[in-house]
């Protein structure tokens, strides 16, 4: 495996780094939070159009840059140090992964381009509404074919961005077994609500199908092998994200011992802080090794994927939950306020958390897996 | 044979062959020359750590010495003995990932020579660091031929966290200095040549800036080794007292009174050294114990594996991070910290998945966890405590004020 960075990867970190400094600061994050849509489509034009950040995972012959998730788990890590307000979870990680591991060149040729250029945002709808975990057999959309083609029925919940994305793509179930639907946001018979969410950053909806035009991506029923493989992706992809904000949470908390003078000395003087910032460091540091070790196994070692994701699922969301939970605390009775942004990463913390699995979960599937593969 | 022909005495790291090639040859010379398990020289018993005498314990030690020693050698004669060391000092004048290619397959041959740290790691971060050519070339080439090792003598009965207490004093005489004085916590003093000693040559009141570092050869009148036993039983370590040992000139290690900042390049190298790890896999050996007592299907057994899994490599991943170049504030710290605290969670966690078993040393599944066990508040105590450690996060890592 290799850890080093190119000048290349070096240059497109400060390049994402100082686009999201001028164009996500605190203030643009809470004005986003407020909004209905929660992001700011010219922003993310910019970013997708002018950058070329979306399509930067996504094959060249789909109008993408076709680098890799090293790549883009540096532009998710960023993201994730400033709140990015933007669909780039839902419709580059998840959407662009589902389409590329399903294979079908024909909806590929069709959607990723749009989806690169930023013109179109998709996303993943898999879950049913009061889902407690990521399980494909909980799957509550049927699809049913007649003379004009596929339409789906049923209810899926906390879809990513699901309220605003141009495409969503269903999971589903046929005779044959669960499959991928390709579904306009727009057509009718779609109803979507969005759902009042702990991260304000992030949104998620509801949606209803009654009867709504679908298109099967791939092959009907064979969609639980690519699924598997994208949830793992977007563990890995989620697990640079939480490192980006678990390391900004620990700067804020850093920063604020030195200055923050009680008794008559900076706070970061004493050694019960000391002590607690440099046990986050070692947290932090921990998950950022997880979190580029899987990023690249994403991009050069597919076998060893469910593994390395897992071990990210295990330890990035806990660090990330450990590290703005306790820079709170450093922070006292101001960071419990509103005005302060400790609580933006609380909550992002928490709700990434359990997005694609819980931790205990994942490390439950890591011991299963190396319990399996040992030969000892 | 010699490994490494292309290398002549003058060569510079510019004309070093690439790093691939270079990979395939040390690969391919571990295949033919590495020791295998069950084998005389297998390395898996040289991490010794419990005696019933102190008899016992230095038999053990000393095989375990013979061991490590012929596989220095060994190396040395292959040109793979620290070969990002200048020709003149025993190395290869090779670039620094050399010694990276050469360690890494060290630890996947489950091979080590961690027991000789003090001399291959610690002596020369000092020398290359702070002390001259002709003090390079003097005592580091019996150290890559695997003839001399050396121990540390730091601290003392009042110098523990606090090392600017140093008492030992080394007084100026002819052709160099007088030493007297009491250190504690000497690993492998009886067998070591040399020592890099922390001494007094300014007055009480001076502090840190009173102190100066030296070589001083062990094996002469007037020191006295008395072995100490630890709680697991071992011999490890000992006190040394000194009286009037004789220092010759070449023997003081940077300028006189700069005892502190050398004091700091040790320590720093002393905890690389130790976060370095010694190549033991215990979550490899968690995995083999759960499998053998059959608990693969319990949740709690399972959860405990993965938080091992998830320890281990991550402390892997950050070494990786760490050989390629990232900045990773206070980083012998914080490989230090992770590794001790690994070793101590992956022994509890198999004291718990032992079971009864492990209230017994005589049960072949539970004795080598026990010695883990009985081991790992050591580690967590040498190389500086888990709070001197936390405090250098802090300070030289995050910048919080003192």
């Amino acid at each position: 495996m290799n850890f080093a960075f190119t000048d290349e990867q070096n240059e497109l970190r400060r390049m994402v780094h100082d686009f999201l400094d001028e164009t996500s600061p605190e203030t643009e994050v809470r004005r986003l939070a407020e909004t209905s849509l929660g992001y700011d489509p010219d922003i993310w034009l910019r970013f997708a159009g002018e950058l070329g950040l979306a399509g930067l995972a996504i094959p060249e012959e789909y109008g993408g840059a076709g680098y890799g998730f090293v790549e883009l788990g540096i532009v998710l890590e960023e993201a994730g140090r400033t709140l990015f307000g933007a669909p780039l979870l839902s419709s580059v990680v998840l959407a662009a992964s589902t389409l590329l591991a399903l294979g079908d060149k024909s909806a590929n040729a069709d959607y990723l381009p749009a989806i690169a250029a930023g013109t179109t945002t998709a996303t993943l709808a898999f879950a049913p509404p009061s889902a407690r975990l990521v399980d494909t057999d909980a799957v509550r959309v049927d699809a049913t074919r007649d003379a004009r083609g596929w339409t789906l029925t049923g209810t899926t919940s906390y879809v990513l961005d699901g309220h605003t994305a141009d495409l969503l793509l269903v999971v589903a179930r046929t005779g044959a077994g669960l499959s991928v639907f390709a579904v306009d946001g727009a057509a009718p018979g779609v109803a979507r609500t969005p759902q009042q969410t702990v991260d304000q950053t992030r949104r998620q909806a509801t949606i209803v199908l009654d009867a709504a035009a679908a298109r099967l991506v791939g092959d009907e029923g064979e969609a639980c092998a690519a699924l598997a493989g994208v949830f793992d992706l977007a563990t890995v992809a989620l697990g640079a994200e939480q490192v980006g904000g678990a390391a900004r949470v620990l700067e804020q908390a850093v920063e604020y011992a030195k200055i923050r003078v009680q008794f008559g000395r900076p706070i970061g003087s004493f050694q019960s802080i000391k002590h607690k910032l440099a046990d986050l460091h070692l947290t932090v540091e921990s998950a950022r090794s997880a979190a580029y070790h899987a990023l690249w196994v994403a991009a050069e070692s597919p076998d060893e994927l469910p593994e390395a994701a897992s071990l990210v699922g295990g330890c990035c969301g806990d660090a990330f939950v450990t590290t703005a939970r306790e820079n709170i605390q450093v922070h006292g009775g101001i960071g419990f306020t509103w005005e302060h942004p400790a609580h933006l990463y609380f909550k992002r913390a928490h709700s990434s958390r359990l997005l694609f699995g819980t931790p205990a979960q994942h490390r439950q599937r890591l011991a299963r897996l190396v319990l399996a593969a040992s030969t000892d | 044979m010699s490994i490494s022909s292309a290398a002549g005495s003058e060569a510079g790291s510019e004309d070093f062959e690439d790093r691939a090639t270079f990979t395939a040859r040390v690969r391919a010379w571990f295949e033919a020359n590495a020791p295998r398990r069950g084998s005389a020289e297998d390395f898996s018993a040289v991490h010794v750590v419990s005696g019933q005498t102190v008899e016992e314990f230095n038999e053990r030690e000393e095989h375990a010495v013979e061991v490590t020693r012929n596989w220095q050698r060994k190396l040395y004669e292959a040109g793979l003995a620290s070969p990002s060391w200048p020709t003149e000092c025993g190395g290869q004048g090779a670039p620094e990932w050399a010694d990276e290619v050469v360690l890494a397959e060290q630890s996947r041959w489950g091979v080590s020579t961690k027991m000789f740290a003090v001399g291959l790691e610690m002596a020369p971060a000092v020398l290359f660091g702070h002390g001259s050519a002709e003090q390079r070339a003097h005592y580091l080439p019996p150290i890559v031929r695997g003839e001399q090792t050396w121990c540390q003598l730091l601290s003392e009965p009042g110098a523990g966290s606090d090392l600017a207490n140093v008492q030992t004093r080394a007084t100026p005489v002819e052709g160099g200095w007088s030493v007297s004085g009491q250190k504690v916590w000497t690993s492998h003093a009886g067998g070591a040549e040399y020592a890099l000693l922390i001494a007094r040559t300014g007055t009480r009141e001076e502090g840190r800036k009173g102190l100066s570092c030296f070589a001083l050869r062990m094996t002469q009148p007037g020191i006295d080794i008395r072995p100490l036993r630890q709680m697991s039983g071992g011999y490890h370590f000992n006190e040394v007292f000194i009286d009037g040992a004789f220092i010759p000139e070449i023997g003081l290690i940077g300028g006189l009174g700069d005892g502190w900042l050398v004091l700091r390049t040790m320590l720093a190298s002393e905890r690389a050294a130790i976060g370095g790890g010694t190549g033991a896999r215990s979550s490899t050996q968690l995995i083999g114990l759960v499998r053998r007592l059959g608990l693969q299907d319990d949740e709690g057994v399972r959860e405990i594996v993965a938080a091992a899994v998830i320890r281990e490599r991550t402390l892997d991943f950050t070494r990786f991070r760490i050989a390629a170049g990232h900045r990773v504030a206070a980083a012998g710290s914080v490989t230090k910290l992770l590794y001790s605290e690994h070793a101590r969670l992956s022994s509890e966690a198999a004291m718990t998945v032992l079971g009864l078993a492990g209230t017994v040393a005589d049960d072949p599944e539970s004795a080598p966890w026990i010695e883990r066990l009985l081991f790992a508040p050591g580690l967590r105590l040498g190389g500086g405590t888990d709070e001197i450690q936390r405090n250098t996060i802090a300070e030289r890592g995050l910048g919080l004020p003192r």
